[in-house]
Parts: C-alpha cells; structure tokens; sequence
C-alpha cells in the first residue's frame, strides 16, 4: 500500500468521510472511551503524576534517538549474538524486497502477519502476494480490511474502526460466514479461520514497538495474542522495524511501555508483552530456528536532519488521536495517509513529501491538546505549525492557503488597506448573504463557510463604535 | 544465505552519524532518569502483601473481562485438588502441559497423568497437540503485582506453542516469585543479558486473547486462549 492510501484529492477524500455518518459517529464514541479509561489508569500510575511519566519517556526517547548510529549498531550487534540476521534498508523498496526474496528463497508458501504499520509501509503484502505466497493478516481488524479487498486501516490502533458490524458481516459474508452480525460470532468466524494458518505458516512476519539495543530484544504489544503465535509456530520470522524504534536499555522500555497502553487503549497493560530474542534454543520443536530483522530508514533520517527531529521520539500510541477535534470531526482516511491525526500531520509530509500532502497540516486547530496527552513529550502542535511555516515561506501553500492568506496579510499589513477594506466589507460580502448570513464566502471566506455560516458584518467598524463610545456617543 | 549477517549496516550508521555531525562514539554514557517514579510503587511491600496485590488486580482483570480470568490464594497443600478442578470447570478435554520436574514435586502427577507433555525431540506434533488442548498449565517465572501479568521465560520443555493455542490455562504463580511491576522485571533481565542471557521470547501474560476490533465491543478468544485462571501459592 505505501504512505499514501489512495489517488483521490484531499478534498474529494474529506467529502466523502464528513458524509460517512457511522464512520463519524464512530470516531466520537472511540475517542470518549478511550479517553475516560485513559484518564483513568492515568491517574492510577504511581501517584498519579503522570507529567513526570512523560518526562522521563521524553528523555529516554530523544536519547535514543540523539545517540541513534551507536544504538542500531549495538542492537544490530546482539541480534546477531543471539543467532539473528539484520538487514539495513534505505527505502521501502529494499525492504519488501529483501523479505520477498527472502521468502522466495526459502520456498515459502505461507505467511502470517502480525499488525505493523512499517509493514504498511513498506508495502510488504502485495510484493509477497506477486511473488506467489499467500499471506494472512492475523490481527482481526488487519484480516477484515484484507477480506475486504484491502480496505486501507483509519485508526492506529483500531483499524478497522471506520467498519460497522453490518459491513463486517457481509465482508464476511462473502468468505463462507452464514452468521448474524453479532461481534462474538463474528470473532469466532476469524478464529476458526485463522488458527490453523499459525501453525501451518512458513514464516512469520511482525512488527516492533520498541527495540531494546542493550539485548537485541524486540518488543511487541498486543491484546489479541496473534503476535505470540506469529512468533511462535513458524520456523522462519521476519521483525520489520522503522530505525527510530530503539531504546537504550530495559529499563527505558519499562518507562515507554509503562505509558504505551495505558495512552493507546485506556489500560494498564495490554494482555501479552513479548520480548524476542533471536532464534530459539538448538533442538525446540517450535519457535524462529531463522531470525531476520529488517530496519527501515524509508525518510526517516531526512527527518532526524531536520527541525521535525523530535517527531521520531513516537511510541505509535494514538493518544494524540484520540484526543484531536479534527481527527473527531473528519476520520482517519481524510489524512489519506496510513499516517492520520496529529501524528500524521507532522509525520506524512516528512515521509512522503508536501506535494501530496501540502493540506495535512491544515488538519489541525493547534489547539495544543495533542501535545498535552503525548507521552513521548512530542510538541506537536508546535511541529504543525512549523509545517504551516514551512509551507507559507516556502510559497508551497495551496491555492486557498496561499492567495488567501497572502492577500490578507497584504490588507493587514498596510493601514490604508485595512481600513478601507474593512469599510466595505459589509457591502462586498452582501451578494454572499442569505437570511442575514453570509453562506457562501470567497478567498480566506471560503474556508468558513464551506462548512458553516458567518455572521453578517456589522455596518459600524469596532474601531469607529469604539472611538465614538469613548467621545461619549452612545453608538 | 549465510547467517549472523549484518547487511549495509556501513552506508546507513555513518549517514546517520554524519546527520548527527559527528562520527559514531564508541561509547554511550545513558545519563540515567531524571527520576524513578516507578521504585515507589509498592516499595517495601513484603511478599504476601505483594500476592494480594497481585489477587486484588487480577480480580479487576476478572471484572473487565466478565468472568473470563480468575484468581485464588491457596496453600500448597492444596494446589494439586484446586488445579484437578479447574481443569475440569470448562468441560473435560485434552490438557497439555510443560516437560517440568515442579509438578512432580509440588504433587500433580497424579492430576497431570492424562496430560500430552512437551516433549521437543517429538517436534511438530507438539505444536499439533497444542492447537487441539483444552487446558493447558504453566507455571510463572516473573509475576507482576501490578497488572496481575505471569510471566514466561522460553526454555526446551516449555514449548512456545503450548502457552498460547490451548482454550483455558491454569497458571501456577509462586508467591515468591512476585514483584512490584514491570521495572523489577526489566531489572532481571537487565542482569541475565549483562551475563549474555537473552532467551529467545519472554511473555508477559495478564489477560485472554482478546479484541475490540468490532464497533468496540469487547470479545474474547479472537486466537487464543480465552480463560484464565492464577492459582496465588502462598507457601512456594
Ligand atoms: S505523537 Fe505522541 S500521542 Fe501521537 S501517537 Fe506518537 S506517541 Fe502517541
């Protein structure tokens, strides 16, 4: 898949989602959830303080990260130590295509997937697919949108989010279920269908939350116990893992692990934490007897180069998404990256350039709540406006952003402007009024009220209604 | 292929030591946290306190997931009656359980006879025995008081397989083997690797395969097991 989730314009994407009314309705439900149990394990760890949590995640990330050449190498070091390949790949490109080949030369038929957005990505599936190997995502929201013909995921964490059980049910429908539309039997749909192909696969394929460069461990949480059978039964297991991923030492895992849950789901811990360490011992009848990890640049060091550094600290938690009004109000694939909410904002653009992306950073109110709820102490509000910097200066802005905004901070700028424009606003905006409100605005406007109404001008400038008032008129 | 490769590590660190403006050090001094919020929780806790920690957050386990985790304090005394019943509780089925000499000697040969034992010479079929169990016994290596999560540390004999296809598990969790939370956890394995012991996986386990996947709703045993139950053993 990429990056990018499909060719449509932003503004055909927007349409289309602020139309969808379950996929907005479910957006706000996920969000309250989430959000009140977040709040509530929150103020149970430790004593509570959870700012000093963030902290201490802040600086064990950007560590990481500061010291990112001598921890990869370390890690890399001690997967090898522990009986591991590593392979180093500078684009998605390589990456997929070491895995393919990969699997080719191991004759493999079968793999099981484990969610993982690197492995989105890098667009692994449907290089394996063309190579002939039947590949299952095992995650159920991954195997929903597989069956249904690829649906691109709209939520970090709940994927298939955007999905209501009725279009679940006729996705599955189409796979041999004869079921209601009740989630319990629909679970057990995925289950019967799935637990033979772990154990059945010839290679496993995960992601990683974190590495651990002291050991060479990877990390991986989940709830549904698919990623312990991915690392379990098959004898050949891939680890694809995006380069900023690495922590120092264990004990910086238990702080990011500490909070990544407790962020991402509003839970203390997820059901299964693992910890892979390479091949399994000499004479197991199961486990990796071949261990590869892949670590993926892909943009990433074009970020550590520039200003947007502290972006690659994420713990890919999605409490940044949880809490966005935007997110709330628009939906995942708006973002039309596999990237979305503020995460995406600043991360999209980085990865996979402005041209595409030039409206992303106008997906944020820069409210600031974002970087409140981050724990990797990321400002993200403060990168998106960088991006709106960056854009404006750069002249990269889009066609509204930019004539808009430039002939706005033409009128500001110069007094003379400003006030004659602002004599006759209410005039020129009179062909645009209906019912004693201005519907249908041009230029900096049009934004508005594309979405809603503006109240009509007044006749008396606040700047003449004040200098009269404080002469004493009454006006 | 050949193995215990490291491939185009050279091109990608130094572009990202040159992005850092500098050559790669040799050495990385970690300047250690700015503080340790989590040595205060449950500091000086004594072992049995630790244990009804670990009982009362397995209990708001159980609540969350509407009865499909449980969670006693026995005696060893009665730990070979308590494992025959919850063994039986879900309905009878075949059991699989680990190639370890602590069931002998805590008394549950008897209850255990039945049971297929992970034997790693009989390759595959361990896994094919696993994918039919009903039950399956492990005993926790790690257990943390926080989360009420078991843990286990692979080894030949455990079999990866067997602590994640069976239906039902019943977890034995030494009270002496009950920490705080996850930062004593991470300090043990800190001190195995600075020894060079890094076992192939270890799995921190506090719930059932489980996912809200669907409109949110909770459902249990989307891959795995779907019950749960720790047997808290006072005395070992
Ligand atoms: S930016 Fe922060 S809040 Fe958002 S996903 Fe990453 S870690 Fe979570």
């Amino acid at each position: 898949m990429g990056i990018k989730i499909n060719d449509q314009s932003f503004k055909k994407n927007l349409k289309k989602n602020l139309n969808d009314d379950f996929m907005r309705a479910a957006m706000v439900k996920a969000q309250d959830l989430i959000n009140k149990n977040r709040a509530n394990v929150l103020s149970q760890l430790g004593d509570g303080n959870y700012q000093e949590w963030q902290k201490l995640s802040g600086e064990v990330r950007a560590h990481a990260i500061e010291n990112l050449d001598f921890y990869l190498n370390q890690f890399a070091e001690n997967v090898v130590k522990n009986g591991g390949n590593v392979f180093f790949a500078k684009d998605a490109k390589e990456a997929s295509q070491y895995i393919t080949n990969l699997a080719i030369e191991k004759g493999v038929k079968k793999v099981v997937k484990a969610k993982s957005m690197v492995t989105e990505e890098i667009g692994i599936n449907h290089d394996l697919i063309d190579a002939g190997v039947d590949v299952k995502e095992t995650d159920l929201a991954e195997y929903i949108l597989q069956l249904d013909d690829w649906n691109p995921p709209s939520h970090m964490v709940v994927p298939s989010l955007h999905l209501n059980k009725t279009q679940i049910r006729d996705v599955f429908a189409k796979n041999g279920y004869s079921g209601k539309d009740i989630p319990e039997d629909l679970a057990a749909f995925a289950r019967a269908q799935l637990r033979n192909e772990f154990v059945t696969a010839d290679m496993g394929i995960y992601g990683c939350n974190f590495a651990i460069a002291e050991s060479g461990a990877i990390t991986l949480i989940s709830n549904e116990g698919n990623i312990d059978l991915c690392t379990s039964a098959p004898e050949l297991q891939v680890a694809v893992m995006g380069m900023e991923r690495i922590l120092a030492t264990y004990e910086d895992a238990d702080i990011c692990i500490s909070l990544l849950a407790r962020n991402a789901v509003g839970a203390k811990n997820t059901s299964y934490t693992t910890f892979v360490n390479g091949i399994t011992e000499e004479g197991a009848a199961d486990g990796a007897k071949e261990f590869h990890v892949v670590i993926v640049d892909n943009g990433r060091s074009k970020v550590l180069k520039s200003q947007f550094k502290e972006v690659l600290q994420c713990m890919r938690c999605a409490a940044c998404l949880n809490i966005c009004p935007i997110y709330r109000q628009v939906g995942g694939h708006s973002y039309n990256s596999i990237y979305s909410g503020p995460l995406g904002v600043v991360l999209t653009p980085l990865l996979a350039g402005y041209d595409d992306f030039e409206e992303l950073p106008y997906m944020c109110s820069l409210c600031g709540a974002c970087t409140e709820v981050c724990p990797s102490n990321i400002k993200l509000h403060s990168l998106i406006h960088e991006h709106k910097r960056v854009l404006a200066e750069d002249k990269k802005a889009s066609t509204f952003w930019g004539a808009g905004m430039t002939g706005a901070g033409m009128v500001f700028s110069r007094p003379w402007m400003y006030k004659l424009g602002t004599g006759v606003a209410p005039l020129m905006t009179k062909p645009f009024m209906v019912d004693g409100k201005i519907k249908r605005g041009v230029s900096v406007l049009k934004g508005w009220t594309d979405k809603r109404d503006m109240p009509a001008l007044e006749k008396v400038r606040f700047r003449d209604w004040y200098t009269s008032r404080s002469k004493g008129g009454n006006k | 292929m050949k193995q215990g490769q490291i491939l185009n590590r050279e091109s990608f660190i130094s572009n990202i030591s040159s992005i850092l403006g500098r050559e790669m050090p040799k050495e990385v001094v970690h300047p250690g946290l700015s503080s340790k919020p989590q040595l205060e929780i449950y500091k000086g806790f004594t072992q049995a306190q630790l244990a009804e920690e670990f009982h009362k957050n397995a209990q708001i386990n159980k609540a969350g997931s509407g009865g499909k985790i449980d969670s006693l304090i026995i005696e060893k005394k009665d730990l070979a009656k308590t494992v025959a019943e919850k063994l039986a509780e879900h309905g009878a089925g075949p059991i699989i359980a680990w190639n370890d000499e602590r069931f002998a000697e805590w008394g549950l040969n008897d209850v255990l006879n039945d049971a297929y034992v992970w034997t790693d010479e009989k390759g595959r079929e361990n896994v094919d025995k696993a994918l039919k169990a009903s039950y399956g016994v492990c005993i926790s290596d790690i257990s943390l008081a926080e989360t009420a999560s078991y843990t286990v540390i692979d080894k030949l004999g455990k079999g990866r397989s067997s602590n994640f296809l069976p239906l039902n598990y019943v977890c034995i969790v030494p009270q002496s083997t009950i920490v705080p939370r996850l930062t004593q956890a991470m300090q043990k394995l800190h001190e195995m690797s600075k020894e060079g012991i890094n076992p192939a996986a270890i799995n921190f386990i506090c719930g059932s395969s489980s996912s809200s996947d669907i409109e949110l709703n909770k459902v249990w045993g989307v891959h795995g097991p779907i019950r749960l139950t720790y047997l808290i053993v006072s005395d070992l």
